[in-house]
């Protein structure tokens, strides 16, 4: 997963730039609370802390791959106060990168084929729209196996 | 994302129910007590799995949320607010969970090598023995429903030694 994302570091126009993101939901469990996640890696039962737009990032990752430049858009129609695309770009790939760091994010083969990507969500589907801040991503610690208490 | 001690426990707690409700075969918790001997006892590993509400019967062992511990108890009574609960090895005492609180059912234990699985006879068995004493216990006993519980009984135990076929759902 390392190596994945040297080559996404290194070589940012070839190949990789195009290449599919999507958040590692056979081995990470999550649930938003107060608009932020707590992700579970189920193998290692670290737990991690996902601020509110990582947050918003990591659902769409959940339920589908996308290119950086799918999420770049997404992020523009999603939060009108986003910065602008180079800055926005930057910020989204050092998201996706740390994501790839702690192997919550899988990348996916690029063989070519158009994405399944077929809607993206529009903006203003809330009253106030969400407010853009840079997403973040926090290893939180380590669980020790569960204990049932019957007493 | 951290907002000090009490957001940090919160976020953790958050994360042990998500665990909980990853368990499996491959990933089991740990059972501590003795309160619901003699089917779990100190040191079993326990899988339990997630449960719909409607699903749940009196019989059932399910785990709930009480305040950062996580009790594993017996169903005896059921209502739109809650569940009534005991512990098998507890008789004299009570418990209730909301509705909102309820976080899984216990489905497997493993002791040393051997699993018991709920569909085992030995978990069923385990299940009929503590309803009976529990009714015996509150003299709570509904005798039509008894009854009709005593015709069926041969055929369940047919059932459950796998010499008939299961019933069709409805």
């Amino acid at each position: 997963m390392h190596l994945a994302f040297l080559t996404f570091q290194i070589q940012p126009e070839s190949s990789a730039i195009s290449a599919l993101f999507r958040a590692d939901i056979d081995n990470v469990v999550w649930r938003v609370a107060d608009d932020e996640a707590v992700l579970l890696q189920v193998d290692s039962s670290a737990y991690f802390g996902v601020n509110q737009t990582g947050t918003r990032l990591w659902a769409e990752l959940a339920e589908r791959p996308m290119t950086l430049e799918q999420l770049v858009g997404w992020a523009q129609a999603e939060f009108p106060d986003a910065p602008p695309s180079d800055a926005l770009r930057a910020e989204l790939s050092a998201f996706l990168e740390e994501l790839g760091a702690l192997t919550l994010l899988r990348r996916e083969d690029d063989n070519g084929a158009v994405p399944a990507v077929v809607s993206l969500p529009t903006s203003g589907k809330s009253p106030s729209p969400p407010r853009w801040e840079t997403p973040a991503v926090e290893r939180f610690g380590e669980l020790e196996k569960l204990i049932l208490s019957g007493e | 994302m951290t907002g000090g001690s009490a957001e940090a426990e919160r976020q953790r707690l958050i994360a042990k129910e998500l665990q909980l409700q990853s368990s499996s075969k491959q990933r089991t918790l740990y059972f501590h007590g003795e309160s619901m001997r003699p089917l779990l006892v100190e040191g079993d590993e326990v899988v339990v799995e997630p449960v719909e509400w409607e699903r749940i019967r009196r019989g059932d062992i399910v785990t709930y949320r009480y305040l950062d511990r996580f009790p594993t108890r017996r169903v005896v009574g059921k209502s739109d607010a809650g569940l009534q609960l005991w512990c098998d090895n507890w008789p004299e005492r009570r418990f209730s969970a909301a509705r909102d609180e309820v976080l899984g059912r216990a489905v497997a234990r493993r002791r040393g090598k051997s699993w018991l699985a709920e569909s085992d006879l030995g978990w069923k068995l385990a299940s009929l023995r503590a309803r009976v004493r529990y009714a015996l216990r509150t003299r709570h006993i509904d005798w039509p429903e008894t009854r009709a519980r005593a015709r069926r009984a041969p055929a369940k135990l047919l059932r459950m030694a796998g010499l008939l076929p299961p019933r069709k759902k409805q």
